[in-house]
């Protein structure tokens, strides 16, 4: 489902954020990606979802190779490849609903679809009663659960989170971990980047460790204690 | 269908987009509905003058007037022969009747002008009636048919239309050029604004953008907003600029009210849809213009 092969990245600044990184994960799988902060988990996040181009290697996420992509494929890419942040990014003047609804409307879905898929995806994150709430009006890890109802909403082949309980107390963390185990099981590749070794030692799923840019250890169920080394 | 859920969707998030910043969407507003209203005065102005200058094109050119006992057989073949003059565009025959008629009409508002001439016998004579658009054939034509015995006497009427084209042809000028510069302005301070709703939104659109949204659904609400600018412009221009031109209207009126001509009633309509076309067409190109320079993709 996802393949890097010897991919690097040089920022603008000269940041060697990426050096030399070869990564495959197959499509049942749910991979933590671990390290300290700086050590490039967002970039090589923003590279699967081509935010970033690599300066050197290949990425090939969902059957398309990031590098080829045109204009005009990548809004199809990125409706394949759904993706959770830590500051949850909802729309503030809407709904819980047309958040979620938003997801398939950009991929201009009927308005049936619409109709019918909204709830079932807001059963899936526990969030029905609260369709009709503004986002700010509730708490972080339910904010987050709308985004997971969002991004999960189109059957992603892949969902990327960075740092999805970054702001989140742990029992809200463990639910938003619960809730993406049960996404990946559902058949959908779970690629989650954190610092929470709570999040990542409960779960004992595998464990890509980042350290400056270069991938020090790949454990198929593997522990995190954040600034060992 | 999505299509129908979907642009309501985004007209919706542009009325709400606008009223979110109404102090920027309020001198938007007044900027553009002022520029458009000079825009739409200008082209009633040129309107106005353009009905003048057809009236008094249908004016004649020169007058023949009869002589009392011209022979009725040679005064026909005095019209036939102007008939067939190519440089000729028409001629009219008015009987002593339908001249004193005229006469009457032109003083309706005033009849006691007309009692000195209301004898028992009606003293204006026949004559024929010229148009022609080449002055100088109808000076020399003048000159030649004053002489004949069929003619007592030929009348030039003082020759406005010249200058009156003169004269649109300026307003003309002007109005394009204003016309253009206005619609400059127009464009830029709705890209302006735009410009500003796509920084305010940038982290939405951003949202949008990674969630796959098309160039087309991110922009859509953008044009649509842009659209709505023109079209608030548009509508304050016609209603300025309609009850601007019922008061010209009847000024024409009154000032030509002696000629055959007819003000046409169905302007207004084609000048609120020209605004409003206008309107459409520059709050789309602005918005368009912003998006695509600011709104990168
Ligand atoms: N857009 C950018 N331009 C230049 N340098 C960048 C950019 N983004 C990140 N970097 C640099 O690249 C390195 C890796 O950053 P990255 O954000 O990938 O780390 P991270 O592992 O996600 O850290 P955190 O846990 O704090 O989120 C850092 O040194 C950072 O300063
Ligand atoms: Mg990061």
């Amino acid at each position: 489902m996802i393949v890097l092969h010897d991919v690097s990245k040089v920022y603008a600044n000269g940041i060697h954020a990426l050096k030399n990184i070869s990564l495959e994960v197959g499509q049942e799988e749910f991979v933590f990606l671990v390290g300290v902060s700086g050590a490039g988990k967002s970039t090589l996040v923003r590279l699967l979802i081509r935010e970033e181009l690599p300066t050197a290697g290949e990425v090939i996420v969902a059957g398309h190779n990031v590098l080829q992509l045109s204009k005009r494929n990548l809004p199809l890419f990125r409706r394949k490849v759904s993706m959770v942040f830590q500051d949850f990014r909802l729309l503030p003047n809407k709904t819980v609903a047309e958040n979620v609804a938003m997801a398939l409307q950009v991929a201009n879905r009927s308005r049936q679809e619409i109709q019918e898929l909204v709830p079932e995806a807001l059963e899936l994150v526990g969030l029905t009663p609260y369709a009709e709430h503004l986002p700010l009006t509730l708490s972080g890890g339910e904010q987050q659960r709308v985004a997971i109802a969002r991004a999960v909403i189109r059957k992603p082949e892949v969902l990327i989170a960075d740092e999805p309980t970054g702001n989140l107390d742990p029992m809200s963390s463990a639910d938003i971990v619960d809730l993406l185990t049960r996404i990946n099981r559902l058949g959908t590749t779970v690629i989650m980047a954190t610092h929470d070794s709570d999040v990542v030692n409960r779960s004992r799923r595998r464990v890509v460790e980042l350290v400056r840019g270069e991938i020090v250890r790949d454990e198929a169920r593997g522990t995190y204690h954040y600034g060992r080394l | 269908m999505a299509g129908f859920s979907y642009l309501a969707t985004m007209s919706a998030n542009a009325i709400v987009n606008a009223w979110r910043h109404r102090t920027m969407t309020l001198i938007t507003v007044v900027i553009v509905s002022l520029m458009m209203t000079t825009l739409g005065m200008f082209l009633m102005v040129e309107n106005a003058l353009s009905v003048l200058i057809v009236s008094m094109e249908e004016r004649v050119n020169l007058i023949i007037d009869l002589a009392d006992d011209a022979p009725p057989a040679d005064v026909l073949a005095l019209r036939q022969q102007l008939l067939e003059d190519s440089r000729i565009i028409s001629v009219a025959y008015i009987t002593p009747e339908e001249a004193l008629a005229r006469l009457r009409e032109y003083f309706a508002d005033e009849p006691e002008l007309m009692q000195p001439l209301l004898g028992n016998r009606n003293p204006l004579p026949a004559s024929l009636e010229l148009r022609s658009d080449d002055p100088d054939y109808l000076l020399a034509l003048a000159r030649q048919l004053a002489v004949s015995p069929l003619v007592k006497e030929v009348i030039i009427p003082r020759d406005v239309v010249r200058n009156l084209s003169r004269a649109i042809q300026v307003v003309r000028f002007f109005g394009y050029t204003l016309g253009a510069g206005l619609a400059l302005v127009t464009l830029f301070v709705i890209g302006s604004t735009i410009r500003l709703t796509v920084y305010a939104r940038r982290s939405e659109i951003e949202v949008l953008r990674l969630m796959g949204a098309s160039d087309h659904f991110i922009r859509w609400p953008f044009l649509l907003e842009g659209v709505f600018f023109g079209l608030v412009g548009a509508f304050v221009a016609s209603l300025v600029v309609g009850i601007a031109y019922l008061w010209v209207n009847e000024l024409l009126q009154q000032l030509i009210n002696f000629l055959p001509v007819s003000v046409d009633s169905t302007y207004l309509l084609r000048l609120v849809l020209t605004l409003t076309v206008f309107g459409i067409v520059i709050g789309g190109l602005g918005s368009y213009l912003s998006v695509r320079r600011f709104l990168t993709i």
